[in-house]
């Protein structure tokens, strides 16, 4: 790898950093399990991420789809540890190279983030300080976490702000973010998020506050420093076309669930979940006229507080049936890494078995990675 | 009208031979030196109360501070003064009540001049550092793995300057004239009781001249609060 070293992190925080588990290509990186996050409210607490489970492995990029609301941020600011302070993670574990995140004390956490563990925003508008240089906010970030300062750092800084693809980097340094396009910032937090050669990006949106011919830019940006660098990512997005070309899996989300998850061409080709279907069926295509015309899904995302009793998608399922609406459907693993959580795999007599929802694991850091 | 123009505020009309001139150059840097004090303890006192309450928010310090700062915003000054003058001075015996003859006559007026400025500055400066607290950028540099010190010290304390300095302004600019309660109550030869003598006395070239001064002064204040900005904010340019 051209770009910094992890030993440099190493000997900031060696104790911790050392307990990081080293990951071969292709397996997990990141392994969540039962993932509860709930909302304390004044009229009573409720679970608005339900059980979520799932991998994501090295050198992937993973995409999370859904409608808005479905608990795609949330699941992933729980990753974070970066709730709102009205939302706390009440079960669960989140193994991240062996060493569950859930239960690290947040000086550690803070010595992860933005580390070995980054997060890129979806409004590059307001993610930057305004009153200091794009130089100082990178430089701020490179010496927390890489143990460099001064020149070293900032060849560091203007190097990634080459990458990014931005013009004039050394002059970049010096300007103010309210004098950089919405592009170009985007482009700056990126940067950010990269320069400490993290081993998992985590981007929630980023390109839905931009144009259209800038978000293909930045897609297309995400994607090239992913092979080049080799890191993980995972890109929530709710624009099933972006989550097609980018991505190597897939999960949806709906309701604070996983409704199916699977490579590309299980969720596109081989999809088996209606809520899937229906996501499908109202994304336009470039290539030419389509044969059937959108058609958006009937009724609405239901609120955490009245969740159905059933199938979170009872309620605008067309395939609906009567253990529907009286039983949360079970996991069914398809083959591959495909599974779907709806009753229709076991009405249609899948062969797929019944996937065991994972109970809560023990100390997650002794166990062998499995996926 | 053109003596105005040129700096001439008239004669006084019941101290005979005075220039109102004279009269705001001997009053005037009584107020200014009992004002100095006053804010810059309002300042050291309001704006670290309120850093700490947004630090602790939800805590019982943040509720205790909060609950102060409103009890002495909403307290009319007089009163604190009277309070003040009665309990320390005259009942224990404490503390000189009249005149700035030593250090020790400065610490009444001074707390009754700061109890409403450092409550204001405390609320102000634990409102604005809550609202940067809550913004996005705020949650970025926690993604960058900033400490929540750093972050409040380094982000959002600059950020919330701008509310604080425009708060602080017409504060300092009142303070430093003189305020006539407090003036009168301490028998401090300042602006601030002259002119309440000149009221009652309608000496009306004093009371006019004085008015225009009060308002040169907290236009120049205005204008040094436009010039700070700038150097606080980047977006903020002076020489354009
Ligand atoms: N601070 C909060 N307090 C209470 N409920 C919240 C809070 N933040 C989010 N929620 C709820 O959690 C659910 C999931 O929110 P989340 O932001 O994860 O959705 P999302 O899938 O990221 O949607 P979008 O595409 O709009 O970003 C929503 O129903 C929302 O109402
Ligand atoms: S479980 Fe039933 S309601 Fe839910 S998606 Fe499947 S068919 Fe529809
Ligand atoms: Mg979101």
């Amino acid at each position: 790898m051209a770009f910094g070293s992890k030993q440099t992190t190493a000997e900031v925080d060696t104790a911790l950093v050392r307990s990081l588990q080293k990951v071969e290509a292709g397996q997990p990186l990141l392994q969540v399990r039962d993932l509860t996050v709930t909302v304390h409210a004044r009229k009573g607490d409720y679970d608005v991420i339900h059980g979520v489970g799932f991998d994501v492995r090295t050198g992937e990029i993973l995409g999370v789809v859904g409608e808005s609301g479905c608990g795609k941020s949330l699941t992933m600011s729980a990753v974070m540890r970066l709730l709102p302070s009205n939302l706390e993670t009440t079960g669960g574990t989140i193994a991240y190279r062996g060493v569950d995140l859930a239960r690290l004390p947040e000086r550690d956490m803070e010595v992860m983030r933005g580390g070995d563990l980054s997060m890129v925003f979806q409004d590059p508008m307001t993610a930057l300080d305004p009153l200091y240089t794009v130089g100082s906010q990178m430089l701020e970030t490179i010496e927390r976490h890489l143990d460099k300062h001064g020149q070293e750092a900032r060849e560091v800084a203007v190097d990634y702000l080459r990458r990014v693809g931005l013009s004039e980097p050394e002059k970049r340094m010096d300007q103010y973010p309210f004098e950089l396009s919405g592009g170009m910032r985007q482009r700056v937090i990126i940067a950010i998020a990269l320069c400490c050669n993290p081993s998992l990006l985590i981007c929630d949106e980023p390109t839905t506050a931009l144009d259209v011919t800038i978000q293909a830019k930045v897609l297309d940006l995400v994607r090239d420093l992913q092979r080049q660098m080799g890191n993980s990512v995972v890109f929530i997005s709710h624009n099933m076309g972006v989550i097609a070309t980018l991505c190597d899996r897939v999960i949806v989300m709906y309701g604070g669930r996983i409704v199916e998850r699977g490579t590309v061409d299980d969720i596109f080709y081989r999809t088996t979940h209606p809520y899937t279907t229906g996501l499908l069926a109202c994304m336009p295509t470039l290539e030419g006229p389509r044969e059937e015309p959108l058609v958006p899904i009937p009724g609405m995302v239901p609120d955490p507080r009245k969740m159905p009793l059933g199938c979170p998608f009872a309620p605008r399922c067309p395939h609906c049936m009567k253990v529907c609406r009286q039983q949360v459907p079970p996991e069914f693993d398809l083959g591959g890494d495909h599974a779907c959580t709806c009753w229709l795999c076991a009405a249609r007599g899948t062969s797929g078995k019944l996937l065991q929802t994972p109970a809560v694991a023990g100390p997650l850091q002794k166990e062998a990675p499995h996926a | 009208m053109s003596a105005l123009l040129h700096g001439d505020l008239g004669t006084s009309i019941v101290s005979s031979g005075y220039s109102v001139n004279q009269i705001i150059a001997d009053k005037f840097p009584v107020s200014a030196q009992v004002g100095l004090i006053a804010i810059v303890f309002s300042c050291l006192v309001g704006i670290p109360l309120g850093i700490l309450a947004a630090y602790k928010r939800g805590t019982a310090a943040d509720r205790v501070v909060t609950t102060l700062s409103s009890l002495f915003s909403s307290l009319p000054g007089f009163l604190l003064a009277v309070v003040l003058l009665y309990a320390f001075g005259m009942w224990l015996h404490a503390l000189p009540t009249s005149g700035l003859k030593s250090w020790q006559s400065y610490i009444l007026p001074v707390a009754a001049l700061s109890a409403g400025p450092a409550s204001v500055l405390t609320r102000i400066t634990r409102a604005a550092l809550l609202d940067v607290l809550s913004q996005d950028f705020t949650r970025f540099l926690k993604a960058k793995g900033m400490g929540t010190r750093y972050i409040l010290f380094k982000h959002a304390l600059r950020n919330a300057a701008i509310p604080i300095v425009t708060t602080l302004g017409p504060l300092t600019a009142g303070i430093l004239v003189g305020n006539l309660v407090v003036e009168t109550v301490f028998s401090i030869p300042g602006l601030g009781s002259y002119m309440v003598r000149c009221v009652s006395q309608r000496d009306y070239p004093v009371i006019m001249g004085t008015t225009i001064f009060y308002t040169t002064f907290i236009v120049a204040i205005l204008l040094v609060v436009d010039i700070v900005y700038g150097l606080i904010d980047p977006r903020i340019k002076l020489d354009e």
